[in-house]
């Protein structure tokens, strides 16, 4: 017995002992800057480009011939919320996927202004309308890594066996109604079980469908100044209530069960995407990063493809979203880790990424006019997708809707209520109400809890009375505005609302 | 005539208890053959590969972003060391609470006890605190550290210890042997069957812990098993047969350790089941 | 005053040596941050607001955390989710008990008879065998498989007797962890999982029988669980009071056994899909209700303690609550299943990624892996020790089986069950983590969400800290509450 505890003591040191010796920092020979991202197989070919770029563009930095003066090491699988992770002091030192606003709040992240300009990854390169996304309170804090549209993708091999056009680029909502029905009806005649549909369930198109249909309409989830939500409005109960009709009562959306049952497989990108090679699904909801997946197949088993936007109202719009990376607060590697800020913007990182069609180049200077991007030579079956999703993202896109007063924990209230009303335990207004209340009352809690938030809600607040005083101005006749005051831009601080109102010509400059 | 009735009888509790345990071996068998399946076979229904795949149990060494070696080492040192710690410190305080007579033992003993029933989870928050005060956030020794110390290894030492006859203490006394040297030569050797029953529930309790590594660990090169699966799971899961082959692998230590020490586990199980 | 002598002194001195390294530990690891937990329960700690790089005022908020909490929609979900997830328990000591009964078996015996059993076993598997290969059962390798698989385990069982079996009914429970809950994910995978693959086609049959089934049928059918349950509810409640009268089950007992046992019916108000359903529940409960009362006012023929026979009041009526909660299920099921059936046919259940259907999933699995855990053990090591006489006296009286099991077995059994069913609630309690978020994610849409987890979520994920020691000292109240349930009755009944 004692021999025992003896003896494994002396194993666990001598084991201790071997696991210090042989831990992974010892193992380096030049110093590694920590990107905390996914296991994405091409994140390691993206480190290995860095370091051969940054050799070559600052030479000024190498110390030795053989080695790139610092690395990018990938810390890939994370089980662990990064915020925790990160208020806790041991999150890495570039951190990827990240909500910025949320993140700079909090003080987790550094600053980029003054280097970002010096180094040309400020926010005019890349997309307009992204501060919201990589800023917060007007500092940059966070460079995208790739950037996408979602948008429709038509298989036209599938709409031609069915005597089927592409839609039009712009369509609304009754237009997709239409074309949904003429599909199914041509599809699925006389068939038990229907397995061939035009898009989606309601559940895929969701989210995206929901903010875009609103917007198209003059709505947000938030208001102005992002201080309430308002979304118990008739204009998101007749979003809810299209996708409800259109799965149960039209019946050309597939429901949750028919979904299931018609999933064999799954793989990179879901059980969706291989229904769409096979024709089982006409379009699927997607940016320029899908094509990857559709790269795989032969050449004789491709098909051409085209692109459209959501069906929606009169005022168009599209939902940009971006893989964002930034630098961590916590870094003590922060003149390193601007480098890789740097190489997102760089012409290397971009054709890489312009190269794979890992969503669009985070930098648009790289794509505009680059005919390696807009028409591959290899892939000619791709059609309008690059050229579209770029004209989206460089007029119409806007980002989905969020509010630094309120951080979604856990459930996606919006999306719970969509399964609600599709499971039918509750109707479309008691569903969003629900939501809308739970959202307006975690603003109401996190803002009675963080005084430093407190305040600039305080300040928020006053603007938006500001606003609504000027609105009152405003003056309708047949729904268009005849006469009214103008808002000042520096009022606004919901991206869209900053759009729409300049579109209705009620924007004037800052105050 | 009762003696082919009750043969039947048996007959029938065989055939019951052999279906009941094909149904305890039927998730572990299906897990095996899908380990060793291509990964194209997995959703088909017959459940024999058309090829086996050993190469598979290399691949899971060898996939970018899984350092299965390393997770398994991981686990296996700090469940060790949690182990050691727990027995030779549990042991130490039940010899105290046991065979030394001090005023204010039982007391002590009683907060001992009272802690027993008290949730995890109350304390794990607190804890986390008490990590990143101490800057162990991220390392081994913090996953060491807050589970080397039981109140439950204690108390199942202790009542072992109680039914020692206190005439080998005296024996000893007289002998002029220390209390240390009681404790190592007598005591220890002889609260073996404690021991090892508390050594073998530690080690896979360990083992298996989640919630902990779950909190603590952050990179990659430092998890363990449970949450290393875990990281696998989420980011590469759809590989279910590489997927499989690592659950395999690391079910293997818990076979081991099972089928060898299966006598004193079951032992050891009444032994602390009954009486506490 | 408390005087110590030198001796004393010393004495204690040599304690705390011994004592030193496990206290220091236990002090820095378990009682300080105790304190610190309980103090924190009545703060806003956030990480948020208080981490690393932004340190404003910890506030002390009260018991507005608490409050906060009783008001909270989703705390009393999580708290329904996770009592909803313990109502597997009685399933897994029932099946443990089974298990320990047949294992009890003296499968001891002499050489000649063990040749002659293994002869036997290894006919009927061949006859079985060929009999499935002749019928056609599925695909040949598979079935071969499953065959092969039992014809093994029941040579090696005929051969190893009790330790075999033994061995493989643990194994679940022992090796329970992320990697079987992870296989579990993937048998429960709903488009092409092992479980549904078998599934599938088994539904594909049955639903044109099903939607073939007319209204009136389905109805008819749904009623008659319904009548069952009332059935089964008068015959308890018959039972109930019959030993109420004996004085073998005590006033306070009886109270609780009762309310057990008209829980389902009352749910029926809710739940049932039979018109008269509800009715027929609420005036059954009535009548219980009314009997009890006039039986207490008549009085009984013997006293006994208002606590006596509570376990046996527990387990066996939650039991058949449990049981009877089935039923109601059943019926509604029952009713539905020619619409069901009538449209695309009957679809295999998408287990733990389906709303309602996640929760069941988890108690399968748990099930599973329960009926050999550790109080497979404590079952056997307790009918290891009923002596054989108390056996014998039974057989002189000529009682069957099941009479012997229920005045024998049953009975001598009680404190283990006792102890297993208050270690089960208890640990059920503060259940759920692993599974949860191994396999669901708290999800779909928060339906597997426990405590535990729940305090995960709100603690490593949003980073609330006070709030989430406030639900871990609600937790730690409610697993309180059991021990001291445990040691006011546990104890008695230990001693009787």
């Amino acid at each position: 017995m004692n021999k025992a505890l003896i003896a494994s003591l002396v194993l666990l040191i001598i084991a201790s002992a071997a696991t210090y010796l042989f831990r992974p920092e010892t193992m380096e020979r030049y110093p590694q800057v920590e990107w905390m991202s996914d296991s994405n197989p091409q994140r390691f070919e993206q480190t290995e480009l860095f370091e051969k770029w940054l050799g070559e563009k600052h030479p000024e930095l190498v110390k030795r011939k053989d080695l790139p003066p610092f690395g990018v090491k990938l810390s890939a699988a994370n089980n662990q919320s990064t915020i925790i992770q990160a208020v806790s002091g041991v999150a890495g030192d570039l951190i990827d996927h990240l909500n910025v606003p949320i993140f700079a709040a909090m003080g987790l992240l550094k600053p980029l202004g003054a280097d970002a300009k010096k180094q040309g990854f400020d926010l005019s390169k890349t997309y307009p309308n992204m501060e919201a996304l990589l800023g917060y309170e007007g500092e940059q804090y966070g460079y995208p890594c790739n950037v996408a549209v979602s948008s429709f993708i038509f298989n036209e091999d599938t709409l031609k066996r069915y005597g089927m056009r592409v839609p039009r680029e712009t369509w609304t909502p009754e237009d997709f109604e239409r074309y949904s029905k003429e599909f199914m009806k041509r599809t699925n005649q006389g068939n038990a079980r229907r397995t061939i549909f035009f898009s989606l369930s309601a559940e895929s198109l969701g989210g995206t469908f929901i903010t875009i249909y609103v917007r198209s309409y003059g709505i947000d989830t938030y208001n102005e100044t992002l201080t309430k939500c308002v979304a118990n409005d008739d204009r998101f109960y007749n979003a809810y209530e299209l996708l409800y009709k259109w799965t149960y009562v039209d019946k050309i959306l597939p429901t949750a069960a028919e979904v299931a049952s018609n999933d064999t497989e799954s793989g990179f990108g879901g059980a969706a995407f291989s229904h769409f090679i096979n024709g089982n699904y006409a379009a699927i909801i997607a940016g320029r990063w899908s094509l990857v997946r559709f790269r795989e197949l032969a050449e004789n088993e491709r098909f051409p493809m085209s692109m459209t936007l959501f069906p929606q109202g009169p005022f168009k719009n599209a939902l940009i979203s971006a893989r964002s990376t930034g630098i961590y607060a916590g870094s003590r590697k922060y003149d390193m880790a601007k480098y890789f800020m740097e190489f997102l913007a760089s012409k290397e990182y971009n054709d890489y990424i312009i190269k794979y069609a890992d969503g669009l180049p985070p930098n648009p200077k790289y794509a505009i006019g680059n005919p390696d991007y807009l028409t591959p030579k290899d892939y000619p079956n791709e059609g309008n997708i690059h050229a579209k999703e770029l004209e989206y993202a460089m007029t119409y896109a806007l980002p989905a809707p969020q509010t630094p007063y309120y951080r979604t924990t856990g459930t996606n209230w919006f999306g719970f209520a969509l399964s609600k009303l599709l499971a039918g335990r509750a109707t479309a207004k008691e569903a969003v109400d629900e939501a809308v209340e739970r959202v307006n009352r975690g603003i109401a809690e996190s803002v009675a809890a963080n005084d430093k938030l407190a305040e600039l809600y305080r300040r928020d607040i006053d603007l938006q009375h500001k606003i609504d005083a000027v609105k009152n101005t405003w003056k309708f006749r047949r729904g268009k505005i005849v006469s009214g005051e103008k808002i000042p831009e520096n009022w606004i601080k919901n991206p869209f609302h900053r759009k729409y109102y300049t579109h209705l010509g009620m924007l004037k400059g800052a105050e | 005539m009762k003696f082919s009735f009750d043969g039947f009888r048996l007959l029938l509790v065989h055939v019951v208890l052999a279906l009941v345990a094909t149904a305890m071996v039927l998730p572990f068998t299906w897990m095996v053959l899908a380990s060793l399946k291509k990964l194209q076979e997995i959703g088909l229904e017959s459940w024999i590969p058309t090829v086996f795949q050993w190469e598979n149990y290399r691949d899971v060494f060898t996939m970018k972003g899984v350092q299965f070696g390393r997770w398994y080492w991981n686990s296996i040192l700090v469940a060790g060391w949690v182990t050691f710690l727990q027995v030779f410190t549990s042991s130490l305080a039940a010899f105290s609470f046991s065979r030394l007579k001090w005023k204010g033992r039982d007391m002590v003993f009683l907060l001992y006890l009272a802690t027993m029933m008290l949730p995890s989870l109350v304390m794990m928050i607190p804890n986390y605190q008490n990590m990143i005060s101490l800057g162990l956030v991220n390392t081994l020794q913090g996953l060491i550290l807050p589970s080397a110390f039981s109140a439950f290894g204690t108390f199942l030492i202790r009542q072992f210890m109680m039914n020692i006859p206190s005439s080998l203490d005296e024996a000893a006394e007289i002998d002029g042997a220390s209390k240390w040297q009681l404790y190592w030569t007598v005591i220890l050797p002889l609260a073996r069957p404690a021991i090892v029953t508390l050594t073998i529930f530690t080690f896979i309790g360990n083992y298996n812990s989640m919630f902990w590594p779950l909190v603590m660990i952050k990179s990659p090169e430092l998890y363990t098993l449970p949450i290393g699966m875990l990281a696998f799971d989420s980011s590469q899961g759809q590989q279910t047969n590489l997927l499989m082959a690592a659950v395999t692998m690391s079910v293997i230590p818990m076979i081991l350790i099972f089928l060898f020490m299966q006598k004193q586990l079951v032992k050891g199980i009444m032994l602390g089941g009954v009486k506490g | 005053m408390l005087k110590l002598t030198r001796r004393d002194i010393r004495e204690i001195s040599t304690g705390i040596a011994f004592l030193l390294p496990n206290i220091v530990g236990f002090l820095a690891f378990t009682t300080i941050p105790l304190a610190i937990s309980l103090f924190m329960a009545f703060t806003d700690w956030n990480l948020e607001m208080h981490n690393m790089f932004q340190n404003q005022e910890l506030r002390s908020v009260g018991f507005a955390n608490f409050r906060k909490l009783f008001t909270d929609p989703d705390f009393m979900t999580y708290l329904g989710n996770t009592l909803f997830l313990m109502l597997g328990i009685p399933f897994g000591i029932a099946g443990s008990l089974c298990a320990a009964l047949m294992l009890n078996n003296d499968f001891r015996c002499s050489r000649m008879r063990r040749v002659y059993g293994i002869v036997i076993v290894t006919v009927i598997l061949i006859v079985s065998c060929s009999m499935l290969i002749l019928a056609g059962a599925g695909s040949t390798a598979m079935t071969l498989l499953v065959c092969g698989i039992v014809g093994t385990i029941l040579v090696l069982g005929s051969i190893g007797g009790q330790t075999v079996y033994r061995t493989l009914f643990y194994f679940p429970s022992f090796t329970a962890g992320v990697a079987t809950y992870i296989l579990w994910k993937k048998l429960y995978s709903p488009e092409n999982g092992p479980i549904n693959n078998v599934l599938q086609p088994v539904l594909d049959r049955i639903s044109p029988l099903a939607g073939s089934m007319s209204l009136e049928t389905a109805h008819f059918g749904g009623a008659l669980l319904i009548v069952l349950m009332g059935i089964i509810y008068a015959y308890v409640v018959f039972r109930l009071i019959s030993s109420w009268k004996n004085g073998e089950t005590g006033s306070l007992s009886y109270c609780i056994a009762l309310a057990l046992l008209s829980i389902p019916l009352v749910c029926c108000q809710l739940w049932s899909r039979i018109p008269w359903g509800g009715a027929l529940g609420l005036s059954l409960v009535t009548l219980g209700v009314l009997f009890s009362l006039l039986m207490f006012l008549t009085g009984r023929d013997y006293r006994c303690v208002c606590d006596c026979g509570m376990s046996n009041a527990i387990v066996l009526d939650g039991m058949v609550m449990v049981g009877l909660f089935i039923c109601l299920g059943l019926s509604n099921v029952i009713l539905a299943l020619p619409t069901m059936a009538s449209g695309d046919g009957l679809t295999a259940p998408k287990w733990i990624s389906d709303y309602y259907w996640a929760k069941p999933s988890l108690m399968i699995m748990g099930f599973w892996a329960a009926i050999g855990s550790n109080n497979m053990l404590l079952y056997l090591a307790g009918l290891s020790g009923i002596s054989q006489e108390l056996y014998e006296a039974a057989d002189i009286d000529g009682a069957s089986p099941f009479q012997r099991f229920w005045n024998v077995t049953w009975p001598q059994l009680s404190n283990v069950t006792f102890f297993i069913l208050v270690m089960s609630i208890m640990g059920g309690l503060q259940g759920g983590f692993e599974t949860a978020r191994t396999m669901t994610q708290g999800g779909p849409a928060g339906s597997t969400t426990t405590l535990a987890y729940y305090i995960y979520s709100e603690g490593f994920n949003s980073g609330r800290l006070g709030y989430a020691s406030a639900v871990a000292w609600t937790l730690f109240i409610l697993v309180f509450c059991v021990t001291l349930f445990n040691w006011k009755f546990g104890n008695r009944y230990t001693n009787d």
